[in-house]
């Protein structure tokens, strides 16, 4: 372990300053999104869509720019004691090759890993994150540096030096660009049903790491670069093999059993005639009032344009008023689900029947805040920071209102794809409250710039509108979130189809 | 019995070869190296000092043969034979960005032996400057680094591959007298390649010479300077035919020239006078340089007249 220590204290020695420039990097560019704020005032929404499509792009550069930089890094630190040919230093000196590895792989972690998260900690911390926020976060940052750690010392253990490095890389980028291409393309591609088309490029990303892990220790243990890549040869062989003709579905499925025996779902699938719409409307007994449930698409209920046929439609607005003290019912909260497959000629007579999982999710509601119903107006709840940036009126009268929020999302703009990230995470409900006339009005949600993220932190901005109340100086905007807290999955079986009748 | 063959030869190869494609660069090598000696890799450019070095070292693998290093097969070299074993080759990459003081620090942890009073004694002697970066070496003085890495831990074999290249005449006696000093310190064992005969002559009591890949002889140096005279007759008569143990045969006028590889004193000058019936025959002892070019020349002239 001394000599383990002794190789990585030279690598961090020959490496500190350029990977100190790369941490002052990370620092300033997430310095530099949090103070960066959408435009405000009575503006239009189409100002804060330019912000944000500005910001989108910002953010993927400076993504992009962090991958590229870690990657050559890291590419570096293995360069240090190139692995291939006959003039590396330390292959003359009594350093076994896992004894190399060892030291290499500390170093990157010192380097590429714990760095970075003691620059990025101050600043989470500083924006209200939760310790749960935080090793979250950290968790998801170090997992896509692992991953780009893996490709790039895998590539570098085959190079004799930078120039190699980098041909080697471009090759690979040139040929990943050109299969991604292909298969995107590819005729019998589209045939092969979503969920399994899914599943395929789930597979292949999650077995990357492996498969560079493999490359990589094979030629630090032997430094038989022929067989090296021999095993890289494989690896892609087997990922055009599943690209092609991996028949799995790997789409996770929520636990099986129903946390309770208060939980009964009774499927029933109705059609009201004035629309092609089918709703699909199972009853739920819930063990609490708060209680609410989510539906997870299941297998084989996707489109062919690869959007879920079956969607969540019902009211999560009940649960957030009786949150908010304006409704003192104490009854289950029932839920329907909207389905809006194409089956508009079917009729009750030739209804099919249909298979499928229902997974259902618990979430609770809690009331993050309320602040003045007014321009610039700003609460903090945690790491969640909501501001109001302006409002679209008729006269005097608010019509839309325009936030801006800002969260921890762990995982967010870390330059990898959540793969194990739960589908459904929290949400917020707005309402419109005014006490003095015991009004809590639900805002819809009209439009959703997409989320600008970077290093767990995400921005969105929302455009709200308000109907059916008078909005006055004693107003206020209340915010509800729904966290979830548990789930339940189970194979449901709907037989036919019977008319709604109109309530 | 195998313990003592291992004390005997520090270095043994046994059909030793390497192919690089149809390229041969080392054929069939039967080499030994005793114990405590220092032998010098002889051989034109491409003559395959450097595979047979870098076979020695593990950095290449054999095509077919084996060889054995320091009693282990060179193929399973580890770090405790890489501890007993010290190597400079003039085209090894340093960490150059490291100071020299920096180097040897690093250098130091991954040897038991190491001798900080050897360290120090090396450092005065090679007059190294430890506060400078190898970067900002002359190419003299990044040997002398490296050779001082490679000296302070008392290997019990040094491999130098072409140490000498590149050095001036000033440096390169340095250097030599630096790797004469301390070899006439300690039971080392080292293996030198190098074409720069007259400098390797001063280090080298035991010698091998490599053409095309093939070893073409392997003795001590004292022996091989007593088998080899020039020859010079005059007045020879013309009816005789050289011997095969005669090289570089010249006959011109009266004067005959050649190289006599199995010189035995009296006894061989006896029967010189009697062949060629003449008192006047003068044998002059040969520089390494001189044994080596004759036999060169040999191979080469052989090399032609079995290609055509």
């Amino acid at each position: 372990m001394n000599l383990v220590w002794h190789i990585a204290k030279k690598d961090l020695r020959r490496m500190a300053l350029p990977v100190a420039g790369w941490c002052a990097f990370i620092a300033a560019t997430t310095i530099g999104f949090r103070l960066i704020h959408p435009p405000s005032g009575d503006a239009l929404m189409a100002e804060v869509e330019v912000w944000t499509r500005l910001m989108g792009i910002w953010t993927q550069l400076i993504v992009g720019v962090k991958i590229v930089i870690t990657y050559l890094l890291a590419g570096a630190l293995v360069l240090e004691d190139a692995l291939p040919g006959t003039a590396g230093f330390w292959q003359t000196r009594p350093i076994a090759g896992a004894r190399l590895l060892a030291a290499k792989l500390l170093a990157s972690l010192l380097l590429f890993v714990i760095a970075p998260l003691v620059v990025l900690t101050p600043l989470w911390l500083a924006n209200g994150f939760s310790v749960s926020e935080i090793v979250a976060s950290a968790w998801w940052f170090a997992l896509g540096q692992c991953v780009v750690l893996a490709v790039s010392f895998a590539m570098a253990s085959l190079s004799c030096n930078l120039a190699q490095f980098l041909f080697a890389t471009l090759g690979l980028g040139f040929a990943c660009v050109l299969c991604s291409a292909y298969f995107t393309t590819a005729p019998f591609i589209k045939e092969v049903a979503p969920a399994v088309r899914r599943a395929r490029g789930l597979i292949l990303q999650i077995g990357l790491v492996p498969a560079a892990v493999a490359v990589f220790a094979h030629q630090f243990l032997t430094r038989r670069s022929a067989r090296s890549w021999v095993l890289v040869g494989i690896a892609l062989a087997a990922g055009f093999a599943v690209r092609l003709a991996g028949p799995w579905d790997v789409t996770p499925v929520a636990p099986s059993v129903p946390p309770t025996a208060a939980i009964d779902v009774a499927p029933q699938l109705t059609k009201p005639r004035d629309t092609d719409n089918i709703h699909y409307t199972p009853s739920l007994s819930a063990a609490t009032p708060w209680n609410q449930a989510g539906f997870y698409v299941p297998t084989g209920a996707w489109r062919d344009d690869g959007e879920p046929a079956l969607k969540l439609a019902f009211g999560w607005q009940t649960a957030a008023r009786r949150m908010l003290g304006f409704d003192r019912s104490k009854e289950p909260i029932r839920w329907r689900l909207n389905c809006t497959l194409p089956i508009a000629s079917f009729t009750p007579e030739n209804a099919p029947t249909w298979h499928g999982q229902l997974s259902v999710w618990f979430a609770v509601p809690r009331v993050l805040g309320e602040m003045p119903l007014r321009e610039g107006a700003t609460f903090v709840a945690g790491s969640t920071r909501t501001r109001i940036l302006g409002f679209a009126k008729t006269g005097e009268v608010i019509d839309k209102v325009f936030v801006e929020v800002c969260e921890a999302k762990p995982g967010e703009g870390d330059g990898i794809r959540a793969l194990l990230r739960p589908n459904f995470g929290s949400f917020e409900e707005y309402f419109c409250i005014n006490r003095a006339r015991h009004e809590a009005v639900p805002l819809g949600l009209w439009n959703v710039m997409g989320g600008v993220a970077m290093h767990s932190f995400l921005v969105t901005c929302k455009q709200l509108t308000v109907s059916g109340a008078e909005t006055g100086r004693d107003s206020t905007l209340a915010v509800v979130r729904f966290e979830r807290v548990g789930e339940f999955a189970q194979p449901i079986e709907v037989h036919g189809l019977k008319w709604e009748e109109p309530r | 019995m195998k313990f003592q063959r291992t004390l005997m030869n520090i270095i043994e190869t046994n059909n030793l070869t390497r192919r690089f494609g149809r390229a041969e660069a080392v054929h069939a090598l039967n080499l030994a190296v005793p114990q405590g000696s220092v032998c010098a890799l002889l051989g034109p450019n491409g003559a395959g000092k450097t595979t047979t070095i870098k076979l020695l070292m593990n950095l290449l693998r054999p095509t077919a043969g084996e060889a054995r290093v320091l009693g282990v097969d060179a193929r399973k070299l580890g770090e405790r034979e890489l501890a007993q074993i010290g190597y400079v080759s003039e085209n090894q990459q340093l960490p150059v960005w490291m100071t020299v003081r920096q180097f040897l620090d690093y250098c130091r942890p991954f040897y038991p032996t190491w001798d900080r009073e050897l360290e120090r004694t090396l450092l005065t002697q090679f007059a190294l400057p430890e506060s400078r970066k190898l970067a900002h070496l002359s190419r003299g003085m990044l040997m002398k680094a490296a050779l001082l890495s490679s000296l302070a831990y008392r290997p019990k074999l040094l491999l130098l591959d072409e140490p000498f290249s590149g050095l001036d005449p000033l440096v390169r006696d340095e250097f030599i007298k630096g790797m004469l000093e301390v070899t006439a310190a300690g039971e080392w064992t080292v293996l030198v390649s190098s074409h720069d005969i007259d400098e390797v002559e001063r280090l080298a009591d035991r010698v091998a010479m490599l053409e095309s890949g093939r070893l073409r002889l392997s003795e001590a140096t004292e022996t091989l300077q007593a088998r080899f005279r020039r020859v010079e007759v005059t007045g020879a008569a013309s009816t005789f035919s050289p011997g095969d143990e005669w090289l570089d045969w010249e006959q011109a006028g009266a004067l005959t020239k050649f190289v006599e590889t199995r010189y035995a004193g009296q006894a061989t000058e006896r029967a010189w006078r009697e062949r060629f019936g003449s008192d006047r025959v003068t044998a002059h002892a040969m520089t390494l340089r001189e044994i080596f070019l004759t036999l060169a020349r040999a191979e080469r002239a052989l090399a032609k007249e079995r290609a055509s």
